[in-house]
């Protein structure tokens, strides 16, 4: 990075707010971290969580009691990998297409923008995906999300922003269409992939709703929806709101419940974070330095 | 002659075969063919392929069961989808009137009294004689088996130690239960800055206000409809209410508290009084809950509860939940099956086997008593009744029950004395559930300001009924009164 | 006056654009489109249990249910008041963020500082509802007992109507803010560093290199998330609201979703739920649409 004017004060400032500001931040992931590593005795005791006065791993033994979060766990690896790889293919695909000017681009444009805010809801989706064969299918977790319509956008957006120079330079260096593509604009728009590449990935670790309503086999069940049922919630059987509750839930129950919870926060949370830091080296700049001179 | 024989031998087979229908004989339940059965619930957990009790029925009944399993969130919506795309379960259970009622016009669902009287079913029967059981048939007709709540009732919990260190005695009264509060709001034993009664909503509120109005739901008032929320009666048990908590003896966060929250209050000597569910699993758990904060805390209930005007009173929906049904489109030969195995889960057998399981593996003999292994039922079973047990009748889980305290409690709300019913649960009428969804925003609205202060009662109370009536109550009010016709229930006379 | 060529020969002259775009157009007509057809629900009868064509039509009754509830308008104030706070606060935070970031000297400290504000973003709203009800709680939360400190009464912080959009709208900003200014983050990578070294030749000072070249250069960015932002003005939320929601506060705290959710599709209501989602649908549309007129006008290049 070139030296540019400095301004000390300003640099002090900067430090110290950033610094106070990360511990508020910290604090709600903080406050998981130390409670799934505390009895749910001292939890209760406590108001503010700053310390394990006993550490106890007894939360996380439960998560991982009888070795039957590894399935689930898999699962979500699985589809987090090949459904963002998919995902960002194609998406990437289209926004580069509605980059450009073509006939019918306005057309596109709308029938796309639209999907944001309509949607049919579950039982469509449901007949749906029965008669394309995905229910109870690890694709169903694919398939119908493999294009995130706000995420499209965002690169759609980067692409047209793309230097028209460096992209008519290709092709009369007789580059097809999809050669540049593939070689000039993707590479060169790594930081905007590799984020897009994040919130696709932590989405896809995240599902749930499709676990629950499309998928009934065990095996293919996610995390989440694992976690989720773990948990089970209680509140209607404690209090059996209105005539609709039934099952009550013995030893397990309140006792853990509140920890247990933030045991699943923290798994559910830690392997996404450690991705991050390895996209960081994306986000570099002076990518575009050379590019144009040339 | 020939004539003569003839009609003589055809009157002896009329006479026999006629004397055969009479006997009343039950066909038998046809085990020879092996058959696939799919039943659909929410539970605690997923249960897996190798589960022993699941073992036991397939070996038993010549079947194989596959359990569908949801969590109770998403519950409702799985079955819709289901029964939208055409993809019925074998045997599944309701827990939404309005899905129930549709199933039923729809002709979708099978007809457990028939098969229950042709096959001899005694069990199911049994359970559909169960008082008040006859409100969740159509017609005389059982479409869906009665699955008890049992003793699962919100109760009073109280701080016995505190009690016994301030000399305070047994609440008899509510009057008698605000002096209780008062007192334990003002010494304060723990230090922790007691709230007094802390619970998680003020729904549980309006069933202690059956004391004040004598029925919960509907009654009639000079052969017109009231309904308990209009009711003057029920007026005088909100300003009750609104007192306690305007002098700071009903938690200010009533209505912020998760039920967890206000546990944690109770076991942590930040109130002295808690409501919520008085069952063998919860008294267990909130007890734990207190010995490990306080091993010298002693943990009371309040039995029976506290009187108000028309004496010591709980109002409860009816107690009937989650009951289960199954497919219509079924052959007579699948459908008796599965009812067979409904019987077998019923009886008195089948209710011991699902809560105690397999000698050794899930329970072990104690002086001739049967001891539940906890820990391995919660870790196979996600909790101390197997999944049919509930499937079949959830009340079974009153013979568990040890403590004094919840024997106390069940033989209380058992008694029809004590306890108040809303006879129109399980009333599905789609005019009456757009009406009911309306004038429960209002209710909320305004008892929720009632409650806190925030609005007068005396001063906005009359804008209240206004606001109830104009949304539809009457109208409500006719709906009930024929269901109730139609039902053949006398409804309480209020006031 | 020129002529434009015949519209066949333009669609060839595209063609490979077409390849580009036609798989994705594809996805969007089956998974998006199609199951669309169920709309209808809105407009009649529905019940699970017979297919949609044998549910009769009633029309506009669903509409009706849903305009003249009581609880309608307050949730349509609420929503939009909410939105609007959240676009003047929440909006811009992340970009703020971002350019901040920009502008720390120490690539390690950035990382560091940028892995943490973006973690909340992980924790769910179910969570950190249960961690601000314990940290806002008038018997000994946090707040109160600073309050306390300095002879404060303690407040029933989520008791208050006053004081729940404010909640609502501090926690999000709270939460999301970091993960917001990634995006915006990746978009400043794209600015040429060489522009800043012009811009530091010719004497300009931080401010107003940051005005004038970095600003500039997410613009196009912002713009865009802006137009959503306003396209998405009677929606969002769901997840906070329904976790921090309680009845003493309903009043302020109610969305149309929330709404929607308590008096459609808990009850299964299926009409009244679609009815309510067309009419946020259609409003939506006319926003985006309104706004992206309103970019264009004023030079950008919009969404569409």
């Amino acid at each position: 990075m070139a030296k540019l004017k400095a301004n000390r004060p300003l640099d002090y400032a900067l430090v110290i707010f950033f610094a106070l500001l990360s511990i508020i931040t910290l604090y709600p992931f903080w406050h998981c971290l130390v409670g799934s590593l505390i009895s749910y005795g001292e939890y209760m005791q406590s108001t503010l969580l700053l310390w394990p006065k006993e550490f106890t791993l007894d939360s996380y033994r439960f998560v991982f009691d009888q070795g039957k979060i590894f399935s689930p766990m898999k699962v979500t690896a699985l589809i987090t990998v090949v459904g963002t790889a998919v995902n960002l293919m194609i998406t990437s695909l289209m926004a580069y297409g509605m980059s450009k000017s073509y006939p019918g681009d306005k057309l596109v444009s709308y029938l796309v923008v639209l999907t944001m805010f309509v949607s049919a809801g579950l039982i469509p989706n449901y007949m749906l995906f029965r008669n394309l064969k995905l229910l109870n299918n690890i694709w169903v977790y694919i398939v119908p999300s493999m294009i995130n319509t706000f995420y499209l956008i965002i690169l759609r957006t980067n692409f047209a922003n793309f230097s028209k120079e460096v992209e008519e330079a290709a092709i009369i260096d007789g580059c097809s269409e999809f050669g540049v593509f593939f070689r000039i604009v993707l590479p060169l728009s790594k930081p905007i992939l590799a984020t897009i590449a994040l919130f696709t990935a932590v989405d896809y670790w995240n599902t749930y709703a499709a676990s629950v309503y499309y998928v009934t086999d065990a095996g293919k069940k996610t995390l989440q929806d694992y976690l989720y049922m773990l948990l089970s919630d209680n509140a209607t059987n404690a209090g059996g709101m209105g005539a609709s509750a039934v099952g009550a839930t013995a030893g397990k129950s309140a006792v853990f419940s509140e920890n247990i919870k933030l045991a699943n926060t923290m798994i559910a949370i830690l392997p996404i974070m450690l991705v991050y830091p390895f996209l960081q080296k994306y986000f570099t700049s002076g990518i575009m330095v050379g590019a144009v001179k040339g | 002659m020939k004539k003569w024989l003839s009609m003589l031998l055809s009157l002896c087979l009329l006479l026999i075969s006629a004397g055969a229908l009479c006997e009343g004989a039950t066909a038998e339940v046809d085990m020879s063919e092996p058959l696939d059965i799919e039943v659909m619930a929410y539970f605690v957990m997923d249960v897996p392929a190798d589960d022993a009790i699941v073992q036991a029925l397939n070996e038993k009944f010549n079947v194989t069961i596959t359990p569908t399993i949801t969590n109770i969130d998403n519950y409702a919506q799985t079955l819709s989808m289901r029964i939208a795309s055409g993809d019925l379960p074998d045997w599944f259970r309701v827990n939404d009137q309005a899905v129930f009622g549709q199933l039923v016009e729809d002709n979708m669902l099978l007809n457990v009294t028939q098969y229950a009287d042709k096959y001899g079913f005694e069990n199911i029967k049994a359970q559909c004689a169960l008082p008040n059981a006859n409100m969740l048939a159509n017609d005389g007709v059982f479409y869906r088996i009665p699955d008890t709540t049992g003793g699962l009732n919100p109760g009073i919990y109280i701080r016995q130690d505190w009690m016994d260190e301030l000399g305070l005695e047994q609440p008899k009264t509510w009057e008698d239960f605000r002096e209780v509060l008062e007192v334990f709001v003002e010494k304060d034993p723990d230090g922790q800055g007691t709230t007094g009664w802390t619970t998680y909503g003020t729904w549980i509120l309006d069933l202690f206000s059956t004391s004040w109005t004598g029925y919960f739901g509907w009654a009639t008032s000079d052969g017109q409809m009231m309904n308990m929320y209009v009711d003057p009666n029920y007026k005088e048990a909100i300003k009750f209410w609104a007192g306690l908590y305007a002098d700071k003896l009903l938690d200010p966060e009533v209505m912020v508290n998760s039920y967890e929250q206000a546990m944690q209050k109770m076991a942590t000597g930040r109130a002295g009084a808690f409501s919520m569910n008085l069952s063998t699993v919860w008294w267990s758990n909130n007890v734990s809950n207190l010995a490990q904060y306080d091993p010298e805390a002693k943990m009371g209930a309040l039995i029976p509860l506290p009187e108000g005007p028309k004496g010591a009173l709980l109002g409860r929906p009816l107690g009937f939940s989650a009951d289960s049904a199954f497919n219509g489109d079924m052959d007579e030969t699948h459908a008796a099956r599965m009812l067979a195995i409904m019987d077998y889960l019923l009886s008195d057998e089948g209710r011991e086997f699902t809560l105690y399981g397999i000698e050794g593996q899930h329970h072990e003999v104690v002086d001739g008593k049967k001891v539940q292994k906890t820990d391995v039922l919660n870790k196979e079973w996600g909790q101390l009744q197997h999944l049919f047990g509930e499937l079949a009748d959830f009340g079974s889980n009153d013979m568990l029950a040890e403590d004094q305290e919840v024997i106390d409690w069940y033989n209380w709300v058992a008694d029809p004395a004590n306890v108040r019913y809303d006879m129109t649960t399980y009333m599905y009428d789609e005019e009456a559930v757009t009406i009911n969804a309306e004038l429960s925003e209002i209710r909320n609205n305004y008892l929720v300001s009632f409650i806190t202060g925030e609005m007068d009662i005396d001063e906005k109370w009359d804008e209240y009924t206004q606001a109830m009536n104009d949304a539809g109550l009457p109208r409500l009010g006719e709906i009930v009164a024929e269901y109730c016709a139609d039902m053949g229930v006398e409804l309480p006379v209020a006031g | 006056m020129p002529a434009k060529r015949p519209l066949a020969r333009r669609i060839y002259a595209h063609r490979h654009i077409y390849l580009f775009v036609l798989p994705g157009l594809l996805f969007f007509l089956v998974f998006r489109y199609y199951p669309l057809y169920f709309l209808q629900i809105a407009f009649r009868n529905f019940r699970v249990t017979r297919p949609l064509s044998a549910s009769p039509w009633v029309g506009f009754q669903y509409f009706e249910e849903v305009f003249t509830s009581v609880s309608f308008q307050g949730a349509l104030v609420n929503t939009l008041v909410l939105n609007l706070l959240k676009l003047l606060i929440c909006f811009p935070a992340p970009i703020l963020l971002a350019l901040m970031l920009n502008e720390l000297r120490s690539p390690l400290y950035k990382r560091g500082v940028q892995t943490i504000l973006y973690l909340p973003h992980f924790v769910s709203w179910v969570v950190i509802a249960s961690i601000l009800t314990n940290l806002l709680s008038v018997q000994g939360g946090l707040f109160n007992k600073i309050g306390a400190l300095f002879g404060a009464e303690p407040v029933m912080f989520l008791g208050e109507k006053g004081m729940f959009k404010i909640i609502l709208v501090l926690s999000d900003l709270w939460k999301e803010s970091g993960y917001g200014a990634i995006i915006y983050l990746a978009a400043l990578t794209a600015i040429d560093p060489q522009l800043y070294e012009a811009a530091d030749i010719d004497g300009a000072n931080r401010f107003q290199r940051m005005w004038h070249i970095t600003l500039a250069g997410i613009k196009e960015t912002v713009v865009v998330m802006l137009i959503l932002r306003v396209g998405a003005m009677l929606g969002g939320s769901f997840d906070q609201v329904q976790s921090l929601i309680n009845p003493q506060v309903q009043a302020a705290g109610d969305t149309l979703d929330t709404f929607v959710y308590r008096l459609g599709i808990s009850q299964n209501r299926y009409g009244f739920a679609a009815a309510a989602g067309l009419f946020n649908s259609v409003v939506a549309a006319i926003l985006l649409f309104l706004s992206d007129r309103f970019a264009k006008r004023l030079g950008e290049r919009g969404l569409f």
